[in-house]
């Protein structure tokens, strides 16, 4: 472990970022005091960096299915053991700023790999507003 | 670009560790089936697209949009952390 990695939870992906190919060490630090926000931010390139979400705080309700082979290459055995991140898009406002939960991070907590995965789910949209009143 | 003819049930390597199916063909419809290693994520092109197009807005967000943002979020989340 590097001086860099000490003390943050370094999320490492076993398959590339869609777009961003060869990154596959992130850190993921707590952007505010609530745990709603994370930067989750490349250790291989410094600039690229994204912020996420945990999908229970917007959408209590998401609960996507996953296929077995993700679960299965992530080592995850049980579900508690699996943790949703949404990738944010941020805007001006909450109306203008979306979530993908068509491709939503999954983290094994254990082992912290992870995964964006695609579903199948094609009425899951790549950009849910936060606020759609 | 490559182009074969395969029979249903009949396979395609490619590389060492990838091998395409064609598990069943009907009209203008094709199944195949795909095994590929665990670092080799298989998409539908137009669905990878529009990932890829999606994680780069996502990872354009400026430090400044983001600061706001977390102010306009709701202060008692739950349990919002595992």
């Amino acid at each position: 472990m590097t001086t860099t990695e000490l003390d943050l939870p370094t999320i490492e992906l076993i398959s590339d970022l869609p777009g961003f190919p060869g990154l596959r060490k992130f850190v993921l630090v707590q952007f505010d005091g609530n745990g709603l926000l994370f930067d989750f931010q490349s250790l291989d390139q410094a600039d690229v960096r994204f912020v996420v979400m945990p999908s229970v705080a917007f959408f209590p309700d998401y609960a996507p299915e996953i296929e077995s082979d993700v679960i299965s290459k992530l080592g995850i055995r049980a579900a508690d053991e699996a943790w949703l991140l949404l990738i944010v898009t941020v805007g001006v406002d909450l109306k203008d700023s979306t979530v993908n939960l068509r491709a939503p991070l999954i983290v094994n907590l254990n082992t912290r790999a992870a995964s964006q995965v695609v579903l199948a789910d094609d009425r899951l949209s790549l950009r849910q507003p936060l606020r759609s009143d | 670009m490559l182009i074969l003819s395969r029979r249903v049930g009949e396979s395609v390597m490619i590389g060492d560790d990838v091998v395409v199916t064609v598990l069943d063909v009907r009209g203008d419809s094709i199944r195949i089936g795909i095994q590929a290693p665990k670092d080799v994520q298989v998409h539908r092109e137009e669905v990878y697209a529009a990932v890829i197009a999606a994680n780069q807005a996502a990872a354009s967000s400026s430090p400044e949009k983001l600061a706001k943002l977390a102010a306009m979020l709701p202060t008692t989340p739950g349990d919002a952390t595992p």
